[in-house]
C-alpha cells in the first residue's frame, strides 16, 4: 500500500496525491481545495500586477515621450542651419547664420494688390513694390522681398493678409566681408563650404562650438587696409601680407589681394578667390640670402668676420651673376645681406654641399605640406637638377618656388631663437618647436638683419620705436624662356622687436610699378619694406608692443632706480 | 471584510484613474507650453542671432577705420606720437617718484 500523505504542501509531488485521491479523507479533502484557491488567487494577482505595471511603464512612457517630441519639435529647424560661426581669437564674429524670409504673393488669392503693395511699401520702403503690380494682377505668384528680418517678417505678418506667404532661408553671413575673405572663404546657396576654411568645416566632426582662429580682426583689417592700399598705389598685379606669432606659429592676420566679398564671391570673377599667400608659389628672391647666411653659420661654414669679394660678377656656366647694389669690395655675411649681394651670398651657397643645402631646406619646412585648415594651398617646387647653377640660384632665391606662407614660418624659425613652428590658424595650446639653428646663430642673424634696417636696402622698413629687423627681395620674374627684365616679385620680411621678436611680417607684391614716390624704383624697399613699416607701426600697439627708445630707456631705468613709494609706479611700462 | 477590502480597492483604482487622467492631460499641457516657449526661445536666437551679425558688421573695424577716416579726419597714431606720450607719462612719473622721495627725507 502506497504511502498516504499526510499534508499537502504546494508544489509538491501532485501525481503522487492525485492516484490515491479516493482514499483522502475529508480534512485532507479541504485543506487540498483551500491550497488550490490558493493557487488561483496568486496566479490573479500575478497577472493583475502584470497588467497595471504595463499600464505604469506606458504612463511613464508617454509623460516623457511626450516632452522629447517636444525636444524633437523646437530642435529641427535648428539643425538646418547649424554650421559653426567662425570667430577671430577674441570671440569676434567672421562668419555666422541668420534665418531670413523670402515674401510670395499668392496672387490669384488677393482682391487688392494695389492696397496690399501700399501698405508693404510702407513697411519696406527700400524695395520698389509698385513694379510688381502688372504681375499680380495677371494672377501669377510673385516673390515680392527676400531676405526680410524677423521684425520685418513680423511687421509683414501683421497686415494679416492669408496670402502673403514666406520661406525661410537660412544666410551665411561675413560681417567683415572682404577682409577676412581669404581665411573664412565662403559658402554656395546649400550651406556647402567651397573655399577657405568653410570648405574644411564641410568635413569637421563637432560642429556644436563655433571655430575659432587664430586672426585678430584688429590686425587683419589693418592689414587689409594696408596690402590693399599698396595694391593700388604701386599697381601690382596681386600681393599677399601675412603677421605670424613667432613662438607658436600662430597667424594673427593673413590677406591676400585682389579680394572678393564671401558675401557675394561671384561677382568678383574666380580670380580674387586665388589665395596669394598660401596658395601662390613665387621666387621670392633675396629674402632666401637669410637662409643662406643662417645655413653657412649654422654649419660652421662660415664666421661672421670672414669677407667674400665681390669685385667681380660671378660667372657660371654659361651664366653669371651680378649684385644689384654692386659694392665692389670684400663684403662680411652681415654686409651680404645689407646690401644684398648675389655674388656673396652665392659665394656662401658654393661653401657647402647639396646635401647640406637640403637638409637645411627640411629643417626651414620648406617640403611640408602647409598643415592649415584650407583649400588654398600649395608645396614648394625645387629645381628638377640640383647642380652648380642651382646651387648658387637658389642662394639667393631663383629656381625655388614657394609660398609666403612657408617663407615667413621658415623666416621666423630663424629669428625666434632658432626653432620651427608650423603655422596655424587655430590655437596652438602648446607649441612644439623643432630645431632649426641654435640661439647664437639666430642672435647673429637678428643683429645683421638690424642692420639691413638700419643701414641696407630695407631702411623703409623701419617703423618708429620697434626696432624692426628684415630683409628685401626684389626678384625677377621667371618668364617663359627666362626671367623678366622689368617685372619683379617684391617682398619684405621682418620681426619685431629685435632683441626678442614676438612677430614676425611679410608683404609680398606682384609686378609692383615705380612711381613718383618711390623715385621711378620698384625695388621691395620701395613698397613692400614701406607697407611692412605701416602695418607693424598701427599692429604692434593693438598687439600690446609699446615702442621703445634710448630715452624712454634710461627714464624707466631711473624709475627704476627710485624707492617704490606710489602704486602708480606700477603702471610704468617695462 | 473582503468585500470591503474590494470596495475600498475599486474606489482606489477609480481614484487612481482620475489622478493618472489629470496627470495624463496636465503633462500634454505643459508639453505644448515647453513646445511654444522652445519655439519661442528659437524664433528669439535667431533673432539675436541676427542682431550679433549686425554688431559685427557696423562695428566691424574695416567700417570704423572708413567711418573715422571720413568723418573725423583721424589718423593711425604714429610709432613716434605714441613713444612721446610714453616718454611723457614716464618724465611725469619720474617727476613724482622724485618729489615722494623728497619729502621721504
Amino acid at each position: 500500500m502506497a504511502r498516504r500523505p499526510t499534508t499537502i504542501k504546494p508544489g509538491g509531488d501532485w501525481a503522487a496525491y492525485r492516484s490515491d485521491l479516493a482514499r483522502l479523507d475529508a480534512a485532507n479533502l479541504e485543506s487540498l481545495a483551500v491550497a488550490r484557491t490558493r493557487r488561483r488567487t496568486r496566479l490573479a494577482i500575478f497577472l493583475f500586477s502584470l497588467v497595471f505595471g504595463v499600464f505604469a511603464a506606458r504612463l511613464v512612457d508617454l509623460t516623457f515621450s511626450v516632452q522629447s517630441q517636444a525636444h524633437a519639435a523646437a530642435r529641427l529647424p535648428q539643425e538646418n542651419y547649424a554650421r559653426p560661426d567662425i570667430i577671430d581669437r577674441n570671440g569676434r564674429i567672421l562668419a555666422t547664420n541668420i534665418v531670413l524670409s523670402n515674401l510670395v504673393a499668392l496672387s490669384a488669392q488677393i482682391e487688392n494688390p494695389d492696397q496690399l503693395l501700399a501698405e508693404l511699401q510702407r513697411i519696406l520702403p527700400d524695395i520698389d513694390f509698385a513694379r510688381f503690380l502688372p504681375t499680380m494682377k495677371r494672377g501669377v505668384n510673385v516673390r515680392l522681398a527676400t531676405r526680410l528680418t524677423p521684425s520685418q517678417k513680423q511687421a509683414v505678418l501683421r497686415l494679416g493678409n492669408p496670402y502673403l506667404q514666406f520661406n525661410d532661408v537660412v544666410v551665411r553671413v561675413y560681417p567683415s566681408g572682404a577682409t577676412t575673405a581669404h581665411i573664412t572663404g565662403f559658402v554656395d546657396v546649400d550651406q556647402k563650404g567651397l573655399a577657405g576654411l568653410e570648405y574644411f568645416i564641410n568635413d569637421l566632426q563637432d560642429w556644436s562650438r563655433p571655430v575659432r582662429t587664430t586672426i585678430d580682426l584688429r590686425v587683419q583689417t589693418i592689414m587689409h587696409d594696408v596690402l590693399l592700399s599698396g595694391l593700388r598705389m604701386f599697381q601690382a598685379k596681386r600681393g599677399a601680407a601675412i603677421m605670424m606669432d613667432v613662438a607658436s606659429g600662430e597667424v594673427v592676420g593673413m590677406v591676400s589681394g585682389p579680394d572678393y566679398d564671401p558675401n557675394d564671391p561671384n561677382q568678383t570673377g574666380q580670380e580674387p578667390h586665388f589665395n596669394n599667400a598660401t596658395q601662390g608659389r613665387f621666387e621670392l628672391g633675396s629674402v632666401f640670402k637669410i637662409f643662406t647666411v643662417a645655413m653657412g653659420l649654422e654649419f660652421g661654414l662660415i664666421s661672421s668676420d670672414m669677407t667674400f669679394d665681390t669685385s667681380e660678377p660671378l660667372h657660371f656656366g654659361k651664366f653669371q651673376t651680378d649684385d644689384v647694389h654692386p659694392q665692389r669690395r670684400p663684403l662680411t655675411p652681415a654686409e651680404i645681406l645689407i646690401y644684398s649681394s648675389n655674388i656673396g651670398s652665392a659665394k656662401i651657397a658654393k661653401l657647402a654641399t647639396a646635401d647640406q643645402i637640403n637638409e637645411f631646406w627640411v629643417r626651414l619646412g620648406l617640403y611640408d605640406n602647409l598643415d592649415l585648415p584650407l583649400l588654398e594651398r600649395t608645396t614648394t617646387k625645387f629645381p628638377a637638377r640640383f647642380g652648380e647653377a642651382e646651387q648658387i640660384t637658389t642662394s639667393y632665391g631663383h629656381g625655388i618656388a614657394t609660398s609666403p606662407m612657408h617663407f615667413l614660418s621658415a623666416a621666423a624659425a630663424i629669428v625666434n631663437g632658432g626653432e620651427y613652428y608650423r603655422p596655424s590658424l587655430f590655437p596652438v595650446e602648446r607649441p612644439i618647436g623643432q630645431r632649426v639653428v641654435s640661439p647664437e646663430t639666430s642672435s647673429s642673424l637678428r643683429a645683421m638683419l638690424r642692420q639691413v634696417v638700419e643701414r641696407g636696402t630695407g631702411k623703409n622698413g623701419e617703423a618708429d620705436g620697434y626696432y624692426v629687423i628684415g630683409k628685401t627681395g626684389s626678384a625677377d620674374k621667371s618668364i617663359a624662356g627666362g626671367y623678366s627684365a622689368d617685372k619683379i616679385i617684391a617682398s619684405f620680411v621682418a620681426a619685431f622687436p629685435q632683441d626678442r621678436p614676438r612677430y614676425a611680417v611679410m608683404v609680398m607684391l606682384d609686378e609692383p610699378q615705380a612711381t613718383e614716390q618711390t623715385h621711378g624704383l620698384n625695388y621691395s624697399g620701395w613698397n613692400a619694406a614701406p607697407l611692412t613699416a605701416k602695418i607693424i607701426e598701427r599692429a604692434a600697439p593693438i598687439l600690446g608692443i609699446m615702442p621703445q627708445s634710448p630715452e624712454l630707456a634710461a627714464l624707466n631705468a631711473q624709475a627704476a632706480a627710485m624707492p617704490r613709494l606710489a602704486r602708480g609706479h606700477e603702471d610704468a611700462p617695462q | 471584510m473582503i468585500r470591503t477590502l474590494n470596495i475600498c480597492s475599486v474606489l482606489c483604482l477609480v481614484g487612481l484613474l482620475a489622478v493618472l487622467y489629470h496627470v495624463r492631460y496636465s503633462a500634454a499641457a505643459e508639453a505644448k507650453a515647453l513646445r511654444d516657449l522652445e519655439a519661442q526661445i528659437l524664433e528669439e536666437q535667431q533673432q539675436a542671432q541676427i542682431l550679433r551679425a549686425e554688431y559685427s558688421g557696423l562695428s566691424d573695424p574695416g567700417r570704423l577705420l572708413a567711418l573715422s577716416k571720413l568723418h573725423l579726419g583721424l589718423e593711425y597714431a604714429s610709432g613716434a606720437q605714441l613713444l612721446a606720450a610714453v616718454e611723457e607719462k614716464n618724465i611725469q612719473t619720474v617727476k613724482l617718484l622724485r618729489l615722494g622721495t623728497a619729502e621721504l627725507r
